[in-house]
């Protein structure tokens, strides 16, 4: 039986994968309190559902929904959204 | 043990005669336990780290070069994580090292799902086997923090692997030192998230993952979080190697009968309905459940018809739709209401929400009032299409999978039992509504 010395580990080069998706607007629904402002700013984007979350499309930003977005992550009291 | 020092040998090309001798099970017989507790495994005896090295020879090493060649085996092997997401583990690992390697490795023995027992059994009878997985894994990457997760109430599991460890420490093992640390216990404290939020100092409740845990967890480490068998297989893989096949090998499933749960290993070669029967006994071989729920309380039924013939891996479920999940069979009782099963079972998750996502928090207690009235027979047709709209409005809109597992449950139990659907719903319950639930489903203060 050998006994092997632990040597720092292997390094190993990864492929870059799949291209990441088209950003779109996103919640965090941990820090999401329901108040509902984004679906104000952003309808095209952002409805509500029964209980007043967001349910955000799922469709990519073009230029114009990106404004939106982005506005409505300035907006958000609990800085539940991000563009990712 | 004292003065028997563990050694580590290198990892080994795959065809060696160690590899060869091993079946690649982890135990050599069926486990029975209580239908509530996970003390007192019946019918399994413990490996201490004599036993251990005895049946499946010395730890292989997986610094530097050998942790390519075991990163190479596992992929060959297809090996993936057994805590219910079947996630590749060459994969995970690979983001880690991608992201720079180093970080923490847990194995994670916080088994969530109430009615499981496997990891238990893993923990409290081939602790040694985990142990090595998680060696191994932290040598792979380069974490120098590794940590075994636990649910503070599995005294039998603590004592098991503490003592584990002290053995590992008498014979002069060397690797990362590992730390033993407890959540609550509640059903979400073993979700990964959960698991690395409270071992960065938080709360044992699921975060979203901005990015995955394995490429930015703790302390913006690399952190892989696995579930105990996943580790125990990756320590036999090391032994075994691969011969270029994907293999699943066995897997480890609990069943729950009517009086106790079985832990078993089951092969390929072995159908779902011949273990299911097998579990259940004689009297109940020639009236088979009408239905099991797989994979856990958030799982699916599936009619006896489709999941008998099947075998006990991971893509012959998934040909039928479903997962194995966590491993977990819950046959429905001889004369039991499908509908009555599921409701105690959404009321249990809708009460282990974490309680931080909108969605579940108002959702899951929407959906068990709905499910629940359907199960009494007092619901009407339009409230089962409510039930459908809270569904879509639902899903995957959690931070982590709890109520997508809650939808699957319910949206099985009426596709799988849609005869009984129509019937509590024209007439009222149906006679087995009006027993008990069987499941051993647990309070939720």
């Amino acid at each position: 039986m050998i006994r092997v010395p632990l040597g720092p580990p292997a390094r190993t080069t990864v492929d870059a994968g799949p291209p990441a998706p088209p950003p779109r607007l996103r919640v965090d629904p941990v820090l999401c309190d329901g108040i509902g402002i984004c679906s104000h700013l952003a309808p095209q984007i952002v409805t509500v559902d029964t209980w007043g979350y967001p349910i955000i499309a799922s469709a990519p930003l073009d230029r114009r929904s990106r404004r939106r977005a982005e506005a409505a992550v300035a907006a958000c009291p609990r800085k539940a959204l991000f563009i990712g | 043990m004292t003065g028997v020092p563990y050694l580590v040998r290198a990892l080994t090309p795959p065809t060696s005669a160690a590899g060869a001798a091993l079946d690649g099970r982890l135990l050599d017989g069926a486990v029975a336990f209580d239908r509530r507790s996970r003390e007192h495994p019946v019918g399994g005896s413990r490996h201490d780290l004599t036993d251990h090295v005895a049946a499946f020879g010395p730890r292989p090493s997986a610094a530097g070069h050998h942790g390519d060649q075991l990163l190479e085996i596992l992929q060959d092997l297809a090996l993936t994580g057994r805590g219910g997401g079947h996630f590749p583990v060459a994969t995970k690992w690979r983001a880690a090292l991608g992201a720079g390697g180093g970080g923490t490795v847990v194995a994670n023995g916080a088994e969530g799902e109430p009615a499981s027992a496997k990891d238990a059994t893993l923990l409290q009878l081939r602790p040694h086997l985990v142990l090595d997985g998680l060696q191994l894994a932290a040598e792979t990457i380069g974490a120098d923090d590794a940590v075994v997760w636990l649910h503070e109430g599995d005294a039998a599991t603590h004592r098991a692997v503490a003592l584990a460890l002290a053995e590992r420490r008498s014979a002069g093992a060397i690797g990362t030192p590992v730390r033993v640390v407890s959540g609550p216990d509640r059903y979400l404290s073993g979700e990964a998230s959960a698991v690395v939020r409270a071992l960065s100092g938080g709360p044992a409740l699921p975060y979203l993952e901005r990015r995955p845990a394995a490429i930015e967890g703790i302390g913006g480490l690399p952190t892989l979080v696995h579930n105990a068998e996943t580790l125990a297989r990756v320590a036999i893989a090391a032994r075994t190697g691969s011969d270029g096949e994907p293999s699943t090998g066995g897997t480890l499933l609990t069943v729950v009968g009517p009086e106790r749960r079985v832990v078993l290993e089951a092969d390929p070669s072995q159908t779902l309905g011949a273990i299911i029967t097998g579990v259940l006994g004689a009297t109940d071989r020639s009236r088979p459940p009408a239905a099991v729920l797989v994979g856990g309380f958030g799982g699916s039924w599936v009619p006896w018809s489709v999941l008998a013939p099947l075998e006990p891996t991971e893509p012959a479920l998934r040909r039928v739709g479903v997962s194995l999940g966590a491993g977990l069979l819950l046959p429905l009782a001889a004369g039991g209401c499908g509908l009555s099963e599921t409701a105690a079972v959404l009321r249990y998750l809708a009460a282990s929400s974490a309680r931080q996502c909108g969605p579940c928090l108002f959702g899951l207690p929407a959906m068990d009032e709905l499910v629940t009235a359907v199960a009494t027979g007092s619901a009407k047709r339009s409230e089962v299409r409510q039930l459908e709209r809270f569904s879509g409005q639902i899903e995957r809109r959690g931070a982590c999978h709890h109520p997508d597992g809650a939808i699957r449950l319910v949206r099985s139990a009426f596709s799988v039992f849609a005869d009984d659907l129509k019937r509590h719903l024209a007439d009222g319950p149906c006679p087995g509504a009006l027993r008990l639930p069987t499941f051993p489903v647990p309070e939720v203060a």
